[in-house]
């Protein structure tokens, strides 16, 4: 029970500092400064992070979004393999196959390859490369 | 509820990662060590069969391979361990996305939220250990506990030391299995540390864990009450995978090959160190508003060397300007004794955006002449553009630019 009066009595006291130390709840000095990492391991980590940071999705403009339906619309007519970006906050996705079908009512394409069949909604598409 | 939390430590790291890389390797006693001609020629890593044979980490080559001469030495191959540590970061992060990497071979992970999807968390590092040693061939030591500190020790404590490489230390466990070990197993606590604490009649981490708070406050501060916290098992600090993110300063040391005696060489270094820091500021975008300079003596036992620092009136990332306060800084508390170790830090960063224009100096000239260099060094590598004076016998750039943390890439 002792414990936990001095406990609390931490907590009040760390809380207010307005330089925090390494008894300030919430930071991690304690750790920032007993470690050791070296800086070519450090530049890793930052890249690694920041390749997680979300990106917005790109605002294509009208030329762009003619070009891509009318890719789409070709590769569909010939059934040419194609590579297609989709948005994703995070992730780079690329789906690749044969465009099956298009649905004009609600915006969406039907590409298919050996190992699965997927929809994407037209508005997601950013990029369409023929194989 | 107790959070959940994982201290995941790289058995024998670069002894491992050098044995998963060849096979011939798997049964022999395995030494990485440094150059023995530089004055890196000490043990950085020893495998388990060598480890038998009563070689430590850190001892000089020679020591261990009279303890083991059929042992078989490698060079460290440090960017090789460092894309290892990288590729177990990206394993952990299919348990958790909280990982927080605290050295080379040591990561936290914070599983709290984890549980319901993975199990218990016996079961999580059982999982956890099999995942890496199929992916990574090395084997993993875990200490679980509701924080860090706790992780830490149940990992160096009894994870490394029992068969199984777990083991969990929560606070139902602490007067039996943490309070009652030897105040140098306590995590913080050096040998000098531990000399004074032995010296007050605290020789267990219990007697530290129950001894009053504020005469440990008195006399050594805000360390002296991480110390009770420490063995009373508390600590708040998170799980972050941001803690290495923002900067604090840009440093960069230097242990010399041979010492030196003359300030001439000396300036040699302190540029080539100078540069090196700058170019490492501009590229992350910051400027510096300290400089600070140590350097140190050649004798461990009596050290003589410096550590100081200035404050500049306009922040910089300009090798040259850094160089200048450095070399003032040497000139001014060097004692003239032999050095063997080198550092420059720049600190007081801030973001290179918003700065302020200094009107005494002609930045544009420099700013075009830096990116210039910049753009040399990304194409063509360190060496591609070099101050004549690094052509110098005292000069090391060549000599540095393959190394990592002073050891052969």
């Amino acid at each position: 029970m002792n414990a936990q009066i001095k406990l609390e009595d931490i907590i009040s006291r760390g809380g207010n500092g307005v330089r925090p130390n390494k008894l300030t709840p919430g930071y991690n000095i304690m750790w920032e400064s007993s470690r050791m990492v070296l800086p070519e391991h450090k530049a890793v980590l930052r890249k690694h992070h920041n390749e997680q940071k979300k990106y917005d999705k790109p605002v294509l403009d009208e030329q762009q979004l003619v070009q891509l339906s009318e890719d789409i619309s070709f590769a569909f007519h010939k059934q040419i393999g194609v590579k297609i970006r989709t948005y994703h906050p995070q992730q780079l996705i690329y789906y690749s196959g044969q465009i099956k079908k298009v649905n004009t009512d609600n915006g969406s394409i039907q590409i298919v390859n050996d190992e699965e069949v997927n929809w994407i909604s037209f508005c997601d598409v950013l990029e369409v490369t023929f194989f | 509820m107790d959070k959940v939390i994982f201290l995941v430590d790289m058995q024998s790291f670069y002894a491992s990662v050098e044995k998963a890389a060849n096979a011939t390797l798997a049964t022999k006693p395995v030494l990485v060590s440094g150059d023995p001609k530089q004055r890196s020629g000490i043990i950085l890593a020893a495998c388990p069969i060598a480890k038998q044979h009563g070689v430590k980490t850190a001892e000089p080559l020679w020591e261990a391979q009279n303890k083991c001469p059929e042992a078989v030495v490698v060079r460290p191959r440090m960017q090789l361990y460092i894309d290892v540590s990288y590729q177990i970061t990206k394993i952990l992060e299919q348990f958790s996305n909280e990982i927080e990497v605290y050295s080379i071979d040591e990561q936290f992970i914070d599983l709290t939220a984890s549980q319901r999807l993975f199990g218990t968390p016996a079961q999580i590092a059982e999982k956890i250990q099999r995942t890496i040693v199929e992916n990574i061939g090395v084997q993993a030591r875990i200490g679980i506990g509701p924080n860090k500190v706790l992780a830490k020790m149940a990992c160096d404590v009894y994870a490394k030391k029992n068969k199984q490489g777990i083991f969990q230390l929560d606070h139902t466990k602490l007067q039996t299995h943490l309070w009652p070990l030897p105040v140098g197993k306590l995590f913080g606590v050096g040998s000098k540390m531990e000399k004074h604490l032995t010296k007050m009649g605290l020789h267990t981490i219990g007697n530290v864990a129950n001894y009053p708070l504020h005469w440990l406050k008195k006399r050594w501060g805000i360390n002296g009450e991480v110390l009770w916290r420490t063995a009373n098992g508390i600590d708040y600090s998170p799980v972050t995978s941001q803690t290495h993110q923002q900067q604090k300063a840009i440093g960069h040391q230097m242990t010399l090959p041979q010492d030196y005696y003359h300030l001439d060489d000396i300036k040699v270094i302190l540029l080539e160190l100078s540069e090196e820091v700058a170019r490492r500021a501009r590229k992350q975008d910051y400027l510096g508003k300290s400089i600070a300079v140590t350097a140190r003596g050649i004798d461990f036992d009596l050290p003589t060397g410096f550590h100081r620092q200035q404050k500049l009136v306009t922040e910089t990332y300009f090798g040259v300007d850094i160089y200048r306060v450095a070399v003032r800084l040497f000139e001014k508390f060097w004692d003239g004794l032999p050095v063997r170790s080198i550092g420059i830090t720049l600190g007081q960063l801030e973001k290179a955006d918003t700065y302020q224009l200094s009107l005494f100096d002609r930045t544009e000239e420099k700013e075009n002449l830096s990116k210039a260099i910049d753009r040399m060094y990304e194409k063509y590598g360190p060496t591609a553009v070099v101050r004549a004076s690094s052509l110098m016998t005292a000069g090391q750039v060549h000599e540095r630019a393959n190394k990592i943390g002073g050891h052969y890439k």
